[in-house]
C-alpha cells in the first residue's frame, strides 16, 4: 500500500509546525495579557515579549527534584501536560478557511472535552508526586476546581450539538468542524438567541477555571497555598507546564470561538481568493486576542480570588444554572 | 482534635504531634518561608481545609531596638525609632519624641505640633495604604495591591520633600520639635496629593464588590469580650464595637483642638476591620486639611541647634506615653537616671498582641484559605512585634 | 451594579498614564534636600569632631591624612564608612561650619566594597 506523500508531510509537519506556532502564539498571548493587565492597573508591565525570556530562562535552569518525590511522575506529568494539550490542537479549527483541523475526522467535540482534562489532571498528579504540602493541597483543590467546571462546559457544548442536530438533522453534529462552520445565533429566534448569551455567559465562567486564572486559581492560590501544585516545580518542568498553560488558554479560547463567534470578515467586507484566506487568519487571531482578554485578563484584574468552598458553589449553581437555562430557552427557540 | 500547646517545648516551640493514622491531619506552616507571610510565622494544625489551630512563631526580626537605646542619645533614638515600624515610622517617631519631651520638660513650639500631627496622619494614611494592598494581594486581588502601592508612592514623595528620604524619616519628629522646617509649596503639593488618595478611595470603594466582601464577611469574627480580654487595641478593637482612639480619650499634640469622628464597626469580621480602616482614611484626610488651613508660623525646633552629644542630660524620671498609631496603641515607657540617654526603654507596640493571642484565638477553626485574609485584616507588622 | 464601577476603573486605566516609569530609563525629579551621599568640604572642616560624636551608627571616623597633604590639612578629618551609615544627616544637622553636606546621590551600589569607605582625601586626589 502506498501512503500519499503529502498525508505523510502532513502527520508529521502538522503537529509539529502546529505545535510550535501555537506555543508561540500561546506565549505572544500571555505577553499581551500581562501587558494589559499592567495597563489596567496603571502600571508599564513587563515587554510583550517577556514569556519568552521567561521560558527560555526557566529552560536554562537547574531542574530540582525534592527527595521524596516520585520521580517518573514527577518528571513525566509536565510532558504529558504539554503532550495532551498539542494533541488537543490539532483537534481545534483555527479558523473556517486555510486548513481543517489535522485529526478532523478521527474525534470530535467530546473527546476534546476529556482532552481539556488531561493538562489539569497532570497537574494534580504532579502536585500529588512532588510529595510536598502545598502542593498536595493544591492538587486537591484542582481535582475539586475540574470537577465543578466540567459539568457545565459539557452542558454548554451538547445544548450546542442538540440544537444543530434539530436543524440540520443526519449530520455530524459533534464535530467541531461542522460546529465552526455553522453558527447558530441566526437560525434561531429571540429566545433562541437569549439561550444562547446565557450559554456563553455560563462559557465566560467555566474559561478562567480552565485557565486557572483568578478568582478561580485557589489551586496555586500564592498567599494561601505558594503556587500550590507547582510549588515544587522548579527548571525545564516549570516550563513545560508554563508552555501547556499557554498553549491550554489559546485552545480553550479556539474552543469559545468555535462554539459562539466563527464568522469570519472576509465575506462580510466582500475579499476573496488568496488574500481572504491571510485576512481571515489573521482576523480569527485578533478574536482570539478579545476573547483571552475579555475572558482571562478582566477578571483576573477586576475580582478577588475565591475561596476553594465557594468555588463548586458558584459553577454548580450560578454557571448550571445559566447553561441549563440556556438549554431550555434553545429548545424553546 | 488534638490540642497543641500540651507538647509545649522549655523554648516555647511546640514539638510536632504526631501525624493521625488516616493521613488527613498534618502541619502546615504559613510563614516566614510563605509568599502570604511576613518576617512571621504560624505554624497551623490542619484536618483537610480546616485550621484545628494555629501557634504564632515569631522572631525572625528581632533587632534588640529596647537595649540599643539605652546607649544612644535622644537624638540618635529617634533615627532608630524609624525603625521600630517599616510601614509607619513617624508615628513611631511621634511616640519616642513625645516621651522624651516629657522627661525633659523642653516646650515645644506651636508650628512644631502642627507639622508632626500633619506627618502623623500622612503616615497613617500611607500605613492604611500599604494595608490595603497587601490585604488585596492576601485574597489575590492584584488590582488593588497595585493601586494602593503606587498612590502610597504619591504620599513618599511628600515624605521625601519634607523629610529628605523616602520610607525612613531618619527621626524627623525629634525631641523638641521637627528637624526640618517644611519646604516652600507644600501645602498645594499636600492638597494634590489628597486629591488623588480620595479618588483612589473611590476607586477602592468600587472594589469592594465582587468578591472582596464575599472573601472577607464573616470570616474571623473577633467580639467585643474577647476583643478586650486579648488586649486587642485601635482599629481592631473599634471594629468589634469599642468607641475607643487615644487620639480622642487622651489627646496628645493638637488632637483636642481638631475635628474628627472615630469610625466604629458591629461585626468585628475581617469585612469590618477594613470599612473601619477606609473611614479612618476619610478622618485623616479630615484631619490634614484642618492642620493645613491652621498651620502657624515660628520655630520648629526647641533648641533650634542640635547640641554636642556629651553636653546632653535627660533628668531624673520616668514616663509613659501613648499615642494612637495606624494598628493599634502604641505606647513607649522611658526611664531616665540622669545620663545623656535614657536608662530604660519599654516599647508596647499593637501587633505583638494582635499577632499572637488575637491571630491564634481568630486562626483556630477557620478554612486555610481565609488564614490570610485573617492575617492581613489584622493589619500586623513584624517589625513591630519582634523589635 | 459594582462590577460596572469596576469594569470602569479598569478600562479608565487602560487610557491613562501609568504610575510607573521605567527606572534606569527615566526618573521622578528628586527633591532639594534629599540624604544622600555625603560631601565633605575639607577646606572649612575645624576637625570639631562633632559628626563623628553625633552619628548613630559610629560610621564616622576621625582620621590623619596621609604624607603629601599634612601640610596643608594637619588635623584629623571625618572618614565615612557607607556600610555603616543609615543616612539619617543628622552629621549634616550638628556640623557647625556646615562643611559636611548631604548631595542627591544615590547610586551607591557598586562590586567594590572598598570604594564604600569615603576617606577624606580621595576628593583631594580627585582635584
Amino acid at each position: 500500500m502506498k501512503v500519499p506523500l503529502d498525508v505523510i508531510l502532513g502527520a508529521v509537519i502538522g503537529p509539529i509546525g502546529l505545535g510550535l506556532f501555537v506555543v508561540f502564539c500561546g506565549l505572544l498571548l500571555k505577553g499581551f495579557d500581562r501587558k494589559i493587565a499592567a495597563h489596567m492597573q496603571r502600571r508599564v508591565g513587563p515587554p510583550i515579549i517577556q514569556p519568552f525570556r521567561d521560558v527560555s530562562k526557566f529552560m536554562i535552569k537547574d531542574t530540582v527534584q525534592p527527595e521524596r518525590a516520585m520521580s517518573w511522575l514527577y518528571n513525566g506529568a509536565p510532558i504529558i501536560s504539554l503532550a495532551s494539550v498539542i494533541t488537543l490542537l490539532l483537534y481545534l479549527p483555527f479558523g473556517n478557511v486555510p486548513f481543517t483541523p489535522v485529526l478532523s475526522g478521527q474525534g470530535d467535540v467530546i473527546l476534546v472535552l476529556y482532552i481539556l482534562l488531561i493538562p489539569g489532571l497532570s497537574v494534580t498528579l504532579g502536585g500529588f508526586a512532588s510529595s510536598s504540602r502545598l502542593a498536595t493541597v493544591g492538587a486537591q483543590r484542582k481535582m475539586i476546581t475540574m470537577m465543578s467546571y466540567e459539568f457545565p462546559l459539557a452542558v454548554v457544548i451538547i445544548s450546542i450539538a442538540w440544537k444543530l442536530n434539530q436543524l440540520y438533522p443526519l449530520q455530524s453534529v459533534f464535530s467541531l468542524g461542522f460546529i465552526s462552520s455553522h453558527p447558530l445565533w441566526g437560525e434561531m429566534g429571540l429566545l433562541g438567541n437569549i439561550g444562547m448569551l446565557l450559554l456563553l455567559m455560563s462559557l465566560m465562567v467555566v474559561t478562567p477555571g480552565q485557565a486557572g486564572t483568578i478568582p478561580f486559581d485557589v489551586c496555586e492560590a500564592s498567599s494561601e497555598i505558594a503556587e500550590g501544585a507547582l510549588t515544587d516545580y522548579s527548571g525545564r518542568n516549570f516550563a513545560l507546564f508554563y508552555l501547556s498553560d499557554a498553549v491550554k488558554t489559546v485552545a480553550v479560547g479556539t474552543l469559545t470561538i468555535a462554539l459562539f463567534f466563527p464568522y469570519d470578515i472576509c465575506p462580510i467586507i466582500g475579499i476573496e481568493g488568496r488574500d481572504a484566506l491571510a485576512l481571515d487568519f489573521c482576523f480569527f487571531f485578533v478574536k482570539l486576542f478579545l476573547v483571552v482578554i475579555l475572558m482571562v485578563t478582566l477578571p483576573r484584574t477586576a475580582t478577588a480570588r475565591l475561596k476553594i468552598t465557594q468555588i463548586p458553589m458558584s459553577y454548580w449553581v450560578i454557571a448550571n444554572a445559566m447553561a441549563v437555562v440556556g438549554l431550555v430557552f434553545i429548545v424553546l427557540g | 482534635m488534638t490540642n497543641q500547646r500540651n507538647g509545649k517545648s522549655p523554648t516555647g516551640n511546640d514539638q510536632r504531634p504526631p501525624d493521625t493514622d488516616d493521613g488527613t491531619e498534618y502541619d502546615f506552616y504559613f510563614g516566614p518561608a510563605h509568599s502570604g507571610s511576613g518576617n512571621f510565622g504560624v505554624k497551623l494544625r490542619l484536618d483537610g481545609e480546616r485550621v484545628l489551630s494555629a501557634r504564632a512563631d515569631p522572631g525572625y526580626l528581632h533587632r534588640g531596638f529596647e537595649k540599643l537605646m539605652e546607649y544612644r542619645i535622644p537624638i540618635q533614638n529617634a533615627v532608630l525609632s524609624d525603625r521600630l515600624c517599616v510601614l509607619e515610622p513617624l508615628n513611631w517617631n511621634l511616640v519616642h519624641a513625645e516621651a522624651v519631651d516629657e522627661l525633659t520638660g523642653i516646650e515645644v513650639p506651636e508650628r512644631a505640633r502642627y507639622i508632626r500631627v500633619l506627618m502623623a496622619e500622612l503616615s497613617r494614611l500611607q500605613s492604611h495604604m500599604i494595608w490595603y494592598g497587601v490585604m488585596s494581594l492576601a485574597l489575590g486581588f492584584d488590582t488593588g495591591f497595585r493601586l494602593a502601592f503606587g498612590h502610597r508612592d504619591y504620599i513618599l514623595d511628600i515624605f521625601e520633600l519634607i523629610t529628605g528620604g523616602r520610607v525612613y524619616p531618619a527621626g524627623y519628629i525629634c525631641d523638641g520639635g521637627v528637624r526640618r522646617d517644611l519646604p516652600e509649596g507644600y501645602g498645594k503639593r499636600i492638597r494634590e496629593l489628597l486629591d488623588k488618595i480620595k479618588e483612589f478611595m473611590d476607586q477602592m470603594k468600587s472594589f469592594d464588590n465582587l468578591f472582596f466582601a464575599k472573601r472577607t464577611k464573616g470570616v474571623g469574627v473577633l467580639n467585643l469580650e474577647d476583643a478586650i480580654r486579648l488586649g486587642a487595641t485601635g482599629p481592631v478593637l473599634r471594629a468589634s464595637g469599642m468607641k475607643t482612639d487615644v487620639r480622642k480619650d487622651d489627646p496628645y499634640e493638637i488632637y483636642s483642638g481638631l475635628d474628627f469622628d472615630v469610625p466604629t464597626g458591629k461585626e468585628g469580621d475581617a469585612n469590618a476591620r477594613c470599612t473601619i480602616r477606609d473611614l479612618e482614611m476619610e478622618q485623616s484626610i479630615k484631619i490634614i486639611r484642618q492642620v493645613l488651613d491652621r498651620m502657624p508660623e515660628g520655630k520648629t525646633r526647641n533648641p533650634s541647634k542640635l547640641k554636642r552629644p556629651s553636653r546632653i542630660k535627660i533628668p531624673e524620671g520616668e514616663v509613659y506615653v501613648r499615642n494612637e498609631v495606624a494598628r493599634g496603641e502604641a505606647c513607649i515607657y522611658m526611664r531616665s537616671v540622669g545620663e545623656t540617654g535614657p536608662y530604660r526603654v519599654k516599647v508596647r507596640g499593637p501587633d505583638f498582641l494582635h499577632m499572637i493571642p488575637v491571630l491564634e484565638h481568630l486562626l483556630k477553626g477557620c478554612e486555610l484559605a481565609d488564614v490570610p485574609a485573617i492575617y492581613w485584616s489584622l493589619n500586623i507588622c513584624p517589625a513591630d512585634m519582634d523589635r | 451594579m459594582s462590577m460596572v464601577g469596576t469594569v470602569w476603573v479598569l478600562v479608565k486605566g487602560l487610557f491613562s498614564r501609568p504610575m510607573t516609569i521605567q527606572f534606569p530609563h527615566e526618573a521622578i525629579p528628586m527633591p532639594a534636600g534629599y540624604r544622600g551621599e555625603q560631601e565633605l568640604d575639607l577646606h572649612r572642616c575645624i576637625s570639631c569632631g562633632l559628626c563623628q560624636e553625633v552619628c548613630p551608627n559610629k560610621a564616622i571616623e576621625m582620621v590623619k591624612l596621609p604624607e603629601p597633604y599634612t601640610q596643608k590639612y594637619p588635623k584629623a578629618y571625618p572618614r565615612i564608612d557607607l556600610r555603616k551609615c543609615c543616612f539619617c544627616a543628622l552629621c549634616q544637622d550638628i556640623c557647625p561650619k556646615r562643611c559636611l553636606n548631604m548631595t542627591n546621590n544615590v547610586f551607591l551600589a557598586t562590586p567594590d566594597p572598598g570604594s564604600l569607605m569615603k576617606h577624606p582625601m580621595a576628593r583631594l586626589e580627585r582635584g
